[in-house]
């Protein structure tokens, strides 16, 4: 038991017989009650009990006295030997314990809200057309108790022996954000599906009356999408606000953060887009069947407007607000511009994300105008004899790529210039930062991948064109399309080769830092220490946690001091100087040793 | 001063901003009802007339076009079907343009292209571009469709 193979296989077969009792044991309960509560349903199925009974009475059988007796051996092992309790693999087990039993209680809790709201009011959400029967309650009821049951025991035991390796606070902070990021995408659905179902009953109205569908009904429709939100908002609060207050410097949780910054971004843009392309559209004469087919855009256009700009507000507020030096409640202008990412791994999170965004505002200005020219160019020449068009056939395809120039401006320039600027106020640290290469030699590939075969097609057809190919409108198409790739993607091309040479060429030193392997050796409560060395070298450096004798005296228990600047100048220069790519740091409370090694 | 890459940037945004200024320009002064009219009695007429009845959903119109030799029972009631359904009624805009003809004596093959594009918004958008080979034959003064007989999708 004590090797890493003996708790791997304790745990695997711990985990793995857990899962099936319970499978067992809810799939049991929930057969009986169908048995009490719909007994007309099984009229004539005289095998219902010998199917359900052969079924899951072996797992529990076979399933629950293995489980016990694999748990209990790590139970005692862990109470007999206290730094079992914090070894890596139970720590996994008993979070990933913790992150199943999460997410199947909270899937639970939403289906039996949405069931025992749909049961008391006798409706549905298309596209189910049944209301809920009285059996659908219980039988989220008794998922929900399942799961419930089994987080709850995990969670005291983890509550019990706490956190006090890196390791353990890694895994529980993975279980952490992962519950938080799937409970709050869930909330978010539930919004968007509320707010959707108002402004369909608001725009449709009329329809919906006539339909047979009144008030009351919608009323009662309209109640059952609250399911998600009180489930969503539950496990999200408890998760996020609760659990995850207190943890604004950790790396993942500002993954977390970036992702729903991203993806707000994301939903308000394409909101926006929406609602651009439909007021475009009407400003220029379209007009649908009815004002509610008029307005249906709204449907998605609004509830992505309100939930993605709220998603990113939030979450840039936090950003900001941990961002912003303890004790400093502001957020003025200088604690914004203490965004920037100066250097360590919470930097390099931030300037991947600005970076991803710039890339998916530039994706989207290619397509859009790349489009515009070929739609020009079609209305400019046009080539083809029309049997007939739709009166929305210009407008339709200008309003959409408009529109989609426009927005993917929006979001291309501000993040793309505020990455130069930094660069600028930063230099190195930031020309050579890993991410900005990866966006410039991708760009520059897709750009040469995309100009090789729009030239070649467009060569292609200038070519057939020459020698007396009869030119038709599929013809043409093609070769405008072909023209408005080329000048795009080659304009772009040509901006991001220059981008690159320009570092290449004012890069000064880029053969020290962010080319070596740093691993430090350092003793507990030097973690600020080494933030500052990572902010300072902007890299990230590999912390080797310094096991001590339990009987050896907790001097160094104690945070320390951080580093005076001299003395972080100093050591910086040493493992620049170092004649080795690969150095180790030692960190004591009084010393500090660089050592190059091979 | 500005760097080279800072001009090279405006200058970018520049070109972006003329684009978007065109775009706008020509849906002031687009042509809505671009429509090519054939002399009467063409193979072409008759087959712009046989789309305009599907769009329309005019279903006895677009059989009548048909030729004697390909009507019977089952290809009417394929026609009448339609009627219910709401063959052509959706969203999407259309262009429907003719891209060759060939007339020998009394056949005909007439090659026409169905662009259809449709979009909620500038993130969901969809066109695709389907050929339709119509063979017609002389029969009396008119032209009549000899293939396909079912009426095509689009």
């Amino acid at each position: 038991m004590g090797t890493t193979i003996g708790r791997l296989y304790f745990y695997v077969v711990s985990f793995i017989t857990l899962l099936m009792v319970a499978y067992a044991a809810g799939s049991l309960v929930s057969s009986a009650i169908k048995f009490f509560l719909e007994p007309g349903s099984l009229t004539g199925d005289t095998g219902y009990w010998r199917r359900v009974l052969s079924a899951y009475l072996p797992m529990i059988i076979v399933g629950a006295p293995l489980w016990a007796v694999h748990w209990l051996a790590s139970q005692r092992r862990a109470y007999q030997a206290p730094q079992e309790q914090q070894a890596p693999l139970r720590k996994l087990f008993l979070n990933a314990v913790l992150t199943v039993a999460s997410l199947a209680a909270t899937f639970n809790a939403v289906r039996f809200i949405y069931h025992f709201l749909g049961y008391l009011t006798g409706t549905s959400i298309a596209p189910v057309s049944l209301p809920p029967k009285i059996y659908d309650v219980f039988n989220a009821g008794v998922w929900l108790v399942v799961y419930s049951f089994i987080w709850y025991y995990h969670w005291e035991v983890e509550k019990e022996e706490g956190q006090s390796t890196r390791a353990a606070r890694t895994l529980r902070r993975w279980y952490i954000y992962i519950v938080s990021l799937i409970s709050l995408s869930v909330l978010g659905a539930g919004i968007f599906m509320n707010l959707s179902l108002i402004i369909s009953f608001v725009t449709g109205g009329l329809a919906q009356q006539i339909a047979g569908a009144g008030t009351p009904t919608l009323l009662k429709r309209w109640s059952l999408s609250f399911a998600p939100i009180i489930g969503g908002a539950a496990w999200w609060s408890f998760h996020w606000l609760y659990l995850g207050r207190k943890d604004a410097e950790s790396l993942l949780r500002h993954v977390y953060l970036y992702f729903f910054v991203f993806v707000g971004l994301a939903l308000t843009v394409s909101g926006l887009g929406a609602l651009l392309f439909e007021a475009l559209r009407y400003a220029f004469g379209y007009r649908a069947i009815s004002v509610s087919a008029q307005l249906s855009t709204l449907q998605y256009a609004l509830p992505a407007l309100i939930i993605g700009g709220g998603a990113w507000a939030y979450h840039w507020n936090v950003v900001l607000e941990d961002a912003l030096p303890k004790g400093r409640g502001d957020l003025s202008t200088s604690s914004r511009q203490s965004l920037a990412p100066t250097g360590g791994a919470l930097a390099g999170v931030r300037r991947r994300y600005n970076y991803l965004v710039s890339l998916a505002g530039l994706l989207s200005v290619t397509v859009g105008l790349a489009s515009l020219i070929r739609v020009l160019l079609e209305i400019g020449f046009g080539v083809g004899q029309e049997l007939k068009r739709s009166p929305d056939w210009w407008r339709d395809q200008l309003s959409v790529f408009i529109v989609l120039t426009v927005i993917g401006l929006a979001v291309w320039l501000p993040h793309w210039v505020r990455m130069q600027r930094l660069v600028e106020e930063e230099g190195d640290v930031e020309r050579t930062a890993l991410s900005r290469r990866l966006v410039l030699y991708l760009v520059i590939f897709a750009s040469v991948i995309g100009i090789l075969f729009n030239g070649a097609f467009l060569l292609n057809g200038l070519l057939r064109l020459v020698l007396g190919e009869p030119i038709t409108r599929r013809f043409t198409a093609t070769i405008f399309s072909n023209i408005g790739n080329v000048t795009v993607i080659g304009t772009f091309l040509f901006y991001h080769w220059r981008i690159l040479n320009q570092d290449r060429e004012l890069t000064t030193d880029i053969s020290t830092v962010d080319r070596k392997h740093l691993m430090v050796l350092a003793s507990p409560g030097l973690q600020n220490r080494v933030r500052q060395l990572e902010a300072a070298l902007g890299t990230q450096i590999t912390v080797l946690d310094e096991v001590r004798d339990a009987q050896e005296p907790a001097q160094a228990e104690v945070e320390a001091t951080a580093f005076a600047e001299s003395e972080v100048e100093d050591l910086v220069n040493k493992i620049k100087r170092a004649p080795s790519n690969k150095v180790l740091l030692i960190l004591s409370p009084t010393r500090v040793e660089v050592h190059p090694y091979r | 001063m500005k760097r080279n890459s800072d001009k090279l940037l405006i200058a970018m945004l520049s070109g972006i901003g003329l684009f978007i200024v065109l775009g706008i320009v020509a849906l002031f002064f687009i042509d809505r009802n671009g429509e090519t009219e054939y002399p009467a009695g063409s193979p072409e007429a008759l087959t712009q007339s046989y789309l305009k009845a599907l769009e329309d959903n005019d279903w006895e119109k677009a059989y009548s076009y048909l030729s004697e030799s390909v009507k019977d029972f089952r290809m009417r009631e394929a026609y009448v079907n339609r009627k219910s359904g709401g063959y052509i009624q959706d969203d999407a805009s259309r262009r429907l343009v003719l891209e060759s003809s060939e007339i020998k004596d009394a056949e005909a093959k007439i090659v026409i292209s169905i662009s259809t594009f449709r979009s909620s918004g500038p993130l969901q958008t969809s066109d695709y571009t389907t050929r339709i080979d119509f063979r017609l034959r002389k029969e009396g003064d008119e032209w009549k469709i000899t293939s396909p007989t079912y009426p095509p999708h689009f």
